[in-house]
């Protein structure tokens, strides 16, 4: 009798974690939802915003950006002279 | 009958019951992988994913009525002509555009008259987008999906290649590196199958099933993109001033066969490829022929020299008049005719008996092994779908040996022809050129370069770097020379065969050398068809090289020596 009291209490018991367990996985399972799709929303911005840096910082863009501002091109060369002190007094 | 009935539901139909069940607790997603994207050498994107959006609308969510829907979301469309002869027309463009705003209206309100789903517009922009959700309209529902972007939207769709569909309606790349690459760029969809609760949320006690996937591996370029920049820039106004009908450029790493710059005209764009014509898809530098005249010169007499059938002190006893052959008669291209010339003065003067004279004493065969030994006949190699090996006549006769000699009634790809040159600036050996250095993927995989094989001994390599340097410095050319530079070239004007027989007014002009001569850092070739302003290419391809070759030596940071005139 002591025996079937003492697996009734083990399996009651049981349970009991089982369904607290479960319980507790379910509302993690709404986290792990919630994590996947910001790290999709998050990929998807990642590659939209990859494409609007390329579209910007495009050769063909800022060509036309820098003969707006003035810059030409030049086909001379300068070169410094590294052997002269820059901090003499 | 109770306990019956409950037997038919338990065994008889427990298999059907259970997967119902099944599908209402299991979620199947498939995830698509994103195509790899091509990058420049210097980290730069050429080719890239971008987002575009389908505009649905859900008629059972739908509040407003069609036509005020239609109304506030027109405005925020953007639309775009593609005819050119249209787009430039401010009066046309207006009532082009009107019109396709029109169709555009009525094709809304007769999908927003149906029931269920309906696609109201595609290939909107994150911008059209964007705009469009702001005015938070009940029941419409934007689809994402990626397509190919080309933010330099330039004149390497012919390097790059496209993306369309196959015909099971998969993403499949065609042509160039897009067409080469495939299996490399492609992705693998990621599924996963797992329960899920009432509200959609994953049971993490329940099933899961994983088949992962692959993104698409990415390509690095050995291309840069300042020199593709002003390779284009150059070659475009090259065309425009010489009013030649196509042109092509390649710069390539001499010593690993590194393509640095490639870019041909006319092009297409690769973002609406469709609207072209079918026959700009293939990158001609590798898939067209061309007759290269006379910058074949310097490989036969490479070869002559490496036989040591003749030495720079010989004197070609058969220079001064013109050479018979049979029936044929070899004639200079000037009418002048030069006695005892030396091999650099045939190729200052590109003399054509001259190099039938070197020729003769390197041997039919051996000239032919050579020829084969420097590429010509197979495939060079490189990473472009639409490489063709130009095939060589299986029958020689002695005037084609003597014309092969100085570039005619032999045809080349404009590849084939740099990947030999640059073999005599590779100290002779020949490389694979190669435009992708690396795959990229969970780790980045080089590809390293590849030698062809020794075709010349880097001796003569220097002795024919030498008379080429002659040829540049004092040919026809010359006065385009770049100053205070030693570049090794030669020119080429190859009449263009019509119906069997040369065309006099229809020439292909190129100029193929390197520079620095002794110390190259780039093998370049400038190939112009049928130029209007000079048949020559002394007077066309050439200055365009030497232009381009100043830039270029500019941007590598090697100043004009001034000892050097």
């Amino acid at each position: 009798m002591k025996l079937i009291k003492l697996l009734f209490i083990i399996i009651t018991g049981l349970v009991i974690t089982n369904v607290t367990l479960t319980n507790r996985t379910v509302d993690e399972s709404v986290v792990v939802s919630k994590l996947n799709q910001d790290i999709a929303t998050l990929q998807n911005e990642n590659t939209i915003l990859k494409a609007q840096v390329a579209e910007a910082g495009s050769l063909d863009k800022l060509t036309l950006k820098l003969a707006e501002a003035g810059f030409v091109e030049t086909t001379q060369i300068v070169s410094v002279n590294t052997t002269s002190s820059v901090a003499s007094r | 009958m109770v306990i019956l009935r409950l037997s038919y539901w338990q065994i008889v139909k427990k298999d059907e019951l259970s997967a119902q069940a099944q599908d209402q607790y299991t979620s199947k997603e498939i995830i698509e992988g994103s195509r790899g994207t091509i990058i420049t050498a210097d980290n730069f994107p050429l080719v890239v994913n971008q987002a575009v959006y389908s505009l649905g609308a859900y008629m059972p969510s739908v509040v407003d009525s069609p036509t005020s829907i239609v109304e506030q979301i027109l405005p925020h469309l953007e639309f775009s002509i593609d005819d050119v002869s249209i787009a430039t027309d401010e009066a046309k463009l207006k009532i082009a555009l009107e019109e396709i705003k029109a169709n555009t209206k009525s094709t809304m309100l007769e999908r927003l008259g149906k029931s269920g789903y309906s696609v109201l517009a595609r290939s909107l922009s994150v911008k059209e987008k964007d705009a469009i959700e702001a005015l938070g309209i009940k029941g419409l529902t934007f689809d994402q999906s990626f397509a190919r972007h080309y933010p330099e939207a330039s004149m390497s769709a012919q390097l790059t290649g496209f993306v369309g569909r196959d015909d099971l309606g998969k993403s499949t790349g065609y042509f160039g590196l897009e067409g080469f690459y495939d299996r490399e760029l492609s992705s693998r969809s990621r599924i996963e199958k797992q329960d899920v609760d009432a509200g959609g949320n994953p049971l993490l006690t329940g099933d899961f099933q994983l088949l992962p996937g692959r993104e698409g591996r990415s390509l690095k370029l050995h291309i840069e993109r300042g020199t593709q920049f002003v390779v284009e820039e150059a070659l475009k106004e090259g065309i425009t001033h010489y009013g030649a009908k196509s042109g092509e450029v390649i710069v390539m790493d001499p010593e690993t066969g590194g393509i640095l710059a490639m870019a041909s005209w006319p092009s297409y764009d690769p973002s609406k490829f469709h609207l072209y014509d079918a026959s700009l898809y293939k990158n001609p530098a590798v898939a067209n022929t061309y007759e290269p005249g006379s910058t074949f010169k310097v490989l036969i007499m490479a070869a002559a020299l490496n036989e040591g059938v003749v030495t720079e002190n010989d004197q070609c006893e058969i220079c001064h008049e013109p050479f018979q052959i049979g029936k044929y008669q070899i004639n200079t291209w000037d009418g002048e005719y030069m006695a005892n010339a030396t091999p650099a003065d045939i190729l200052v003067n590109s003399n054509n008996v001259g190099m039938v004279w070197a020729q003769r004493r390197l041997g039919g065969e051996k000239m032919l092994e050579y020829i084969k030994k420097f590429g010509f006949g197979q495939k060079t190699g490189i990473d472009l779908q639409e490489e063709v090996a130009s095939t060589l006549r299986s029958r020689w006769g002695e005037i084609d040996y003597a014309t092969s000699s100085f570039g005619q009634g032999i045809a080349v790809t404009t590849i084939q022809m740099l990947s030999a040159v640059g073999a005599l600036a590779n100290q002779g050996v020949l490389m694979e050129p190669h435009l992708v250095q690396s795959v990229i993927g969970e780790t980045e995989v080089p590809i390293p370069p590849k030698s062809r094989g020794q075709v010349i001994s880097p001796d003569t390599a220097k002795r024919i770097t030498e008379l080429m340097i002659q040829s540049a410095g004092q040919g026809e050319a010359k006065w385009a020379a770049a100053k205070g530079y030693e570049i090794a070239g030669k020119t080429g004007t190859a009449q263009v065969a019509v119906e069997g027989h040369y065309d006099k007014d229809k020439t292909t002009a190129s100029f193929v050398g390197f520079a620095p001569a002794k110390n190259p850092k780039f093998v370049m070739i400038v190939k112009l068809s049928e130029p209007g302003t000079s048949q020559w290419a002394s007077e066309t391809a050439a200055p365009l090289w030497f232009s381009l070759a100043r830039k270029l030596l500019i941007r590598y940071n090697i100043p004009p020596d001034k000892n050097i005139n």
